[in-house]
């Protein structure tokens, strides 16, 4: 489907924190926000989340689900309300802030 | 009024959200932390576009490897090529790209399995050169498709090293039947010939007891000596279908050196050959087969000797350098002819060699864990180097 999911488990529907990454392939940017992210993840969100992965080369139509424009962008599904978040999430506050983390 | 109001409140709210969003992305893109971007074409479906910059590991990749990458249209046209391939062919880029793929090919018809729609597969093809050169290459190749062109990508690696690699183990198989043909050929011709011999002294006996005179003799004589030199062939060839017997002990070279020469005394003089020995103290002694190293040193000087029939000079030296032994046996003859190995069986510059002398040589000094190589000018002489490592292993 073009997709690959990170930290699934059997039950997933009691994930906590469902977030999906939209990457391109693998350019550098898409590469270093994954890196990221899964930092991101494992040092604030336990086993509580799981991150899908969606890479729009192939699978353009995809974007439009979430308006996806500047690639990579995160979107954070779950909790709600929905959030975005454009760029490598190199700014880890940012991307907490953004998350509505917060910092422990 | 507070209707239409709630509805306005919500309308601003909404963008607002957008504009977040609108302004979110415009700092993203300006901070250089996206680089690829979703666009929607006259059709109404979406593209993913890639800033150039993002392809460079890809590009960095297949600029560097080590095997050239080649971009064919289906009409077999060059629209990219490494610049590996361009080494392998000799030709520079720019002539490479837009020409037909032909070009380089040595055999055209190759490329009518390429040209098929979705194939891939492999192919073995001789590439062709600027200077005329042919390589012989492996490639590999698949069609891609890239919209509604399609094009082919081949990857192209240089087979010579496998190909080297092949002949020397078909020569050495060869070179292994020869050996086995051999010892069972020298074998069976053992007996009839010591058969012979016998029967021929026999015949000078019986020729001398009844007096019958000298022309028997002499043509008794020859007889005995080819009996002789066939023996002789027979047991260098014997020897060298055989992995020597080593008795090794701790040797001094330079005695043995020293030793040999004595043996040729007679001859050196009578060649009018002048004699230099610089034995280096620093040499230690060596784990070596002594006998055998006579040999070895015996052909060597031999060889020498018949290199010089008008006289010369023969030079003997021995020496340490770093972790080896080495013993250089120089002399100012005739010389060895290039594009000749002369340590191939059957293969001599001398008139009455049997052509194994040297081979023999090499045998007897790898089988001890040492080398030997040779360096000529024809005219001017010739120089033996045996290079033996200071912890010769006991093979």
């Amino acid at each position: 489907m073009g997709s690959t999911v990170i930290n699934q488990s059997q039950d997933d529907t009691d994930k906590k924190w469902v977030l999906r990454l939209y990457v391109a392939g693998q350019t550098p940017k898409s590469l270093t926000a994954l890196s990221n992210l899964k930092k991101i993840c494992e040092g604030h969100l336990g086993e509580e989340y799981k991150i899908e992965i969606i890479d729009l080369v192939k699978n353009p139509q995809l974007a439009k689900q979430h308006d996806i424009v500047a690639i990579p962008t995160l979107v954070r599904n779950l909790p709600e309300p929905l959030k975005k978040i454009i760029g490598d999430l190199s700014n880890t506050d940012k991307v907490l802030r953004g998350l509505d983390l917060q910092q422990r | 009024m507070a209707e239409a109001n709630k509805a306005l409140s919500v309308e601003f709210e909404g963008i607002q959200t957008m504009l977040q969003e609108a302004h979110e992305t415009v700092e993203a893109i300006r901070g250089g932390a996206v680089d690829a971007f979703v666009m929607t074409g006259s059709d109404g479906a979406e593209q993913v576009f890639v800033l150039t910059g993002a392809n460079q590991p890809y590009r960095l990749f297949v600029e560097q490897m080590n095997d050239g990458a080649v971009t064919l249209s289906n009409d077999a046209i060059v629209l990219y090529a490494n610049k590996y391939f361009a080494d392998l062919v000799k030709t520079p880029l720019e002539q490479i790209i837009g020409a037909p793929f032909d070009n380089f090919l040595s055999k055209k018809e190759l490329l009518q399995p390429l040209l098929q729609e979705s194939s891939a597969g492999n192919l073995e093809a001789d590439l062709v050169a600027r200077d005329g050169s042919t390589l012989p290459t492996y490639m590999s190749f698949s069609s891609l498709r890239n919209g509604e062109s399609s094009w082919i990508c081949l990857i192209v690696m240089d087979a010579s090293e496998q190909k080297q690699q092949q002949a020397l183990l078909q020569e050495s198989q060869r070179l292994a039947a020869i050996g086995r043909t051999a010892a069972v050929l020298s074998h069976e011709i053992a007996n009839p010939l010591s058969g012979m011999s016998a029967t021929v002294q026999l015949m000078q006996r019986q020729i001398a007891d009844i007096g019958a005179g000298d022309v028997f003799r002499d043509q008794l004589q020859l007889l005995n000596q080819e009996i002789g030199r066939l023996s002789a062939l027979l047991n260098n060839f014997r020897s060298l279908s055989h992995p020597p017997q080593l008795n090794l002990v701790p040797a001094d070279v330079a005695s043995l050196l020293s030793e040999t020469l004595k043996l040729l005394g007679t001859e050196t003089t009578e060649a009018g050959i002048q004699i230099e020995q610089r034995f280096s103290p620093d040499v230690p002694l060596l784990s070596l087969d002594r006998e055998k190293m006579k040999q070895v040193f015996l052909n060597l000087c031999k060889n020498a000797i018949e290199a010089m029939p008008s006289g010369g000079k023969l030079t003997i030296h021995t020496r340490l350098e770093e972790d080896s032994v080495l013993i250089e046996v120089r002399d100012t003859g005739v010389g060895i002819p290039a594009g000749v190995d002369i340590f191939d069986f059957f293969t001599t510059t001398k008139p009455e060699g049997s052509g194994l002398g040297l081979a023999i040589v090499r045998q007897i000094v790898t089988a001890q864990g040492g080398k030997v190589t040779y360096a000529s000018e024809p005219g001017e002489g010739t120089s033996f180097l045996l290079s033996f490592p200071l912890n010769t292993p006991l093979t």
